[in-house]
């Protein structure tokens, strides 16, 4: 009962249906204050739904949204604090940066000097204070990016909702802003809830992650805990990329026994390719080298198995052609019904 | 905003619209219809039907659709030549070229007939000047009849082909004419199957626009018809002749084509929208570096230039010489302003002017209540009918003007529920009802493009930082379509301003409009007086467009 004290948002049992089709199937989640929470799942799963869910802009056929212990779930956007940073950052086209900011203030009929030292502080945070008077139609993606941010945080939310906001940005520009949401999340202390499909934003962001598939949370847990220790195959497919083996191929390529029905699980980085007497079993079809790893596609019994390992100053050791067998580098390999 | 609510307000907007659209729209085609199926003891009666089998309303059928047919062909052929000019040729003063090109999209039909009447009929300027140049006795040419009226025709038609190829081409990625070019094709190869096929789209829409345009058109047909018979020409003839019942039965059969086109168009329109999107921004298309065809199409392009503006200069160049001399002498006249201070200063001359500012004003606000409130309604609610709604608003757009004004003459010669117990035939009223039922497509139209341009996490935004939805509204929607509305009041003042198709059938001597009194003075013989009327009405329109267009330009960001 002491951890339910601190939870900001909590959502019980929530389920929704778009035309006959269930869209999301008794959802559980408890948000601590301050933690940065994501739901990661690919597209179609049912995220937005629940963030918007969330937020007010849908309502749940059942179950329950209690944001700091007052049961929302029939509350407008309005009457709830949470603020959203849209995929397409939704700016006010007919605004400036500033006004666009200030917006949400005046809204609340806040003192003009208090807008405007607010709106300043924030704008200062997020670096764009000498675009302030600029038509927000004129800022490249990242600024937009970040004006949007401005706009929730000046509002002091309960909760911030992230729905996918870095997935128009290129990848370099995506890992910038990456780091910098953690940083200002981290300076706020503003409690979060990240939606996104991209597993590696979610692992490096958050404090914990709950794996969305088909409606259904798969699973919820710490990065670590979802990456090495997934409970199901799929978690282990999204989150890690794991390669799978049935009962007559573990046993045959690692000696492992697993019962008949049960999948051995391994992560890319747990397995290496070797070479040696009777070890040839395998094909490698694939090698890429991408810098700081070489990823290895080996064929084997018709199905295609991922290795990475780190480059290590080196040139990859096996070609494209090349036989090769498997090699286990983990004792602590998981098994999956 | 909750999409299945109707507030109390949004029932009673809803309300007035039914009753507007049901009683100035529904009433007068119903009125129409029933007109048409009465003999003249008012009995029930298939006579006029029967009467458009007859040898001269079947050639009028006959005459409009060809007409028609021949002025999507013409058009088509001029407006994508040289919409590919312009996108794939150097040509200088390119800029410049495009605003003149599009003079007649703007200019009044009545305003492209009467100078072109100027300037080609048996006392036209360029007829007279070739005669004395050569020194001839008889014209060289016959400008009249079929000729006439198809180049007028092209004259103002061809720029919707202009405008719907171009953004049709704008739309083509240069990717793929240059993969084509490097594949080996040749320019022509290129543009027969990569580039045409491509804008199929564009060219059906604008045909079918030109197609109902041009069967719609009255006042070609009637200044330079003569004895060639047309639909809506016979239609007007009908009803002078006092043969309500045939004038209806033969608007009927116009406006059935014409609605048929109408549907086509939406079809074509609905089914458009799954169009294939480029992945990225389409680059638009590079220069050809082959420039050789650029010196064709430049000359080309200024002698179309010249084609548009010499009508124009005519007008100009008349209204500047005084009445009665042009008889006399022709060059020798020098230039007063006498014409135009006449309208300014004789009220009874300013007269016309007044009575079309003031009709086309009214027609802005009526427009402006219905249509905005209807689009509010089409793109903000979920309403069971709201296909029928938008069909409704958009069928005066296939209706000629001439169809529309026999309509209302049939429905409000008595009073009616929606005239509040007053006969409008005869009174100021019934010209800006006509002027707004025939824009209140323009006028949906815009507003709907601008609320679907509103992308809907905007609401939603505004709506997590707290704001109501009476904020919303105010601070963040309409600001946005405002723009979409203010081009769409525009366009119902331009069009309205100029109107002459079903003025002529609903004027009456105290509510004359500029277009009338141009008819009227060219009847009477004074050039001078017509002219000037005409280049005043032009440059009224041409001004608004210029300002309207460095206006929108700025306020519609980049969004």
């Amino acid at each position: 009962m002491q951890r339910k004290k601190t939870a900001c948002l909590e959502a019980v049992n929530i389920s929704k249906k778009f035309n006959g089709t269930n869209v999301l199937t008794e959802i559980n989640l408890t948000v601590e204050k301050g933690e940065f929470f994501s739901i990661v799942g690919p597209s179609g799963c049912g995220k937005t739904t629940l963030l918007r869910i969330i937020a007010g802009l849908e309502f749940p056929d059942a179950g329950k949204i209690i944001i700091n212990n007052i049961d929302s779930t029939g509350f407008t956007p309005q009457k709830r604090k949470t603020g959203i940073v849209f995929q397409n950052y939704a700016l006010f086209p007919n605004m400036t940066v500033y006004e666009n900011v200030a917006y949400g203030l005046e809204v609340k009929k806040t003192d003009k000097n208090i807008i405007r030292e607010k709106v300043y502080s924030v704008l200062e945070k997020v670096q764009i204070s000498h675009k302030s008077d600029v038509s927000v139609t004129t800022l490249s993606g990242g600024e937009q990016q970040r004006v949007s941010l401005a706009r929730v945080i000046v509002t002091e939310p309960d909760l911030i909702l992230f729905d996918e906001p870095l997935s128009n940005l290129d990848y370099s520009l995506r890992l910038e802003t990456r780091n910098e949401l953690k940083r200002l999340q981290r300076e706020a202390g503003i409690t979060s809830v990240y939606v996104t499909h991209d597993q590696t934003e979610a692992l490096a962001l958050s404090d914990r992650i709950a794996v969305l598939n088909n409606g259904v949370i798969q699973q919820t847990g710490n990065p670590f805990d979802v990456y090495y220790n997934p409970e199901n195959s799929f978690v282990a497919g999204f989150i890690g990329h794991s390669n799978f083996f049935n009962d007559v191929m573990s046993g045959d390529i690692f000696n492992v026994s697993i019962k008949p029905g049960e999948k051995l699980c391994v992560l890319p980085e747990e397995v290496i390719p070797v070479s040696g007497e009777g070890k040839d079993y395998g094909l490698i079809t694939d090698v890429q080298f991408t810098g700081f790893s070489v990823e290895y596609t080996v064929e084997i019994r018709n199905q295609l198995i991922k290795s990475i390992q780190s480059s290590g100053n080196s040139k990859p050791e096996f070609s494209a052609g090349d036989k090769a067998g498997l090699k286990l580098l983990t004792s602590k390999a998981r098994i999956l019904k | 905003m909750n999409k299945n609510k109707l507030s109390g307000l949004n029932i009673v907007t809803l309300l007035i619209i039914i009753f507007f659209i049901t009683g100035y729209i529904i009433f007068p085609l119903y009125s129409l219809l029933k007109e048409s199926l009465l003999n003249p003891g008012n009995i029930f009666s298939f006579t006029s039907y029967s009467q458009l089998f007859s040898k001269t309303s079947f050639s009028a059928t006959f005459n409009s659709v060809l007409l028609s047919v021949i002025t999507v062909a013409g058009s088509g052929i001029t407006g994508i030549y040289f919409a590919y000019a312009f996108q794939y040729h150097r040509i200088p003063l390119k800029k410049i070229l495009t605003s003149v090109l599009l003079i007649p999209l703007a200019t009044p039909p009545l305003i492209g007939v009467v100078a072109f009447l100027f300037l080609l009929n048996e006392n036209g300027l360029l007829i007279k000047l070739l005669s004395s140049v050569f020194n001839l006795h008889n014209p060289i040419f016959r400008f009249d009849g079929w000729t006439a009226i198809i180049v007028i025709h092209i004259y103002s038609f061809y720029p919707m082909f202009f405008l719907f190829v171009t953004s049709g081409l704008k739309k083509i990625d240069s990717s793929v004419t240059d993969a084509s070019y490097s594949m080996g094709a040749s320019r022509s190869k290129t543009f027969f199957r990569i580039i045409l096929p491509q804008l199929v789209p564009s060219i059906t829409g604008a045909s079918l626009i030109v197609f109902m345009a041009s069967m719609a058109s009255f006042s070609a047909p009637f200044i330079f018809g003569g004895s060639d018979r047309f639909l809506t020409t016979e239609i007007f003839n009908a009803k002078i002749n006092g043969d309500n019942s045939f004038a209806s039965a033969l608007s009927v059969l116009l406006a059935i084509i014409s609605v048929a086109f109408l549907i086509l168009l939406r079809l074509y329109r609905s089914k458009k929208i799954i169009t294939q999107r480029y992945k990225g921004t389409p680059k638009s298309t590079t220069l050809h570096p082959k420039k050789s065809f650029g010196l064709f199409s430049t000359a080309a392009a200024f002698i179309f230039a010249i084609f548009i503006v010499l009508p124009i200069l005519t007008l100009l160049f008349l209204s500047l010489i005084p009445e009665g001399s042009l008889m006399r002498n022709f060059f020798g006249e020098s230039f007063t302003l006498e014409n135009y201070s006449r309208i300014l200063s004789d009220p009874q001359f300013f007269e016309p002017f007044r009575n079309s500012v003031g009709m086309s004003l009214a027609a802005v606000v009526i427009t402006l209540l219905i249509g905005v409130s209807s689009s509010f309604i089409i793109t903000n609610k979920n309403l069971k009918g709201k296909s029928i709604l938008e069909g409704v608003l958009s069928l005066p757009y296939g209706i000629p003007g001439t169809v529309i004004a026999l309509g209302f003459i049939l429905s409000f010669n008595s009073p009616t529920v929606f005239t509040a117990f007053v006969s409008l035939v005869g009174t100021y009223w019934i010209l800006p009802l006509a002027y707004a039922v025939r824009n209140l497509p323009v006028m949906t139209q815009s507003s709907v493009a601008g609320f679907h341009s509103i992308d809907p996490s905007l609401e939603e935004a505004s709506q997590t930082l707290g704001a109501g939805g009476s904020r919303t509204f105010r601070k963040i929607i309409v600001p946005l379509i405002l723009p979409s509305i203010l081009n769409g009041a525009l366009l119902v003042f331009i069009n309205s301003v100029g109107e002459f198709v079903s003025t002529i059938l609903l004027y009456s001597y105290s509510t004359k409009t500029i277009s009338v009194e141009i008819y009227s003075q060219i009847r009477m013989y004074n050039t001078g007086a017509a002219a000037a009327y005409g280049i005043l009405l032009f440059l009224m329109v041409m001004i608004i467009v210029y300002f309207s267009r460095r206006t929108l330009d700025k306020s519609i960001g980049v969004v």
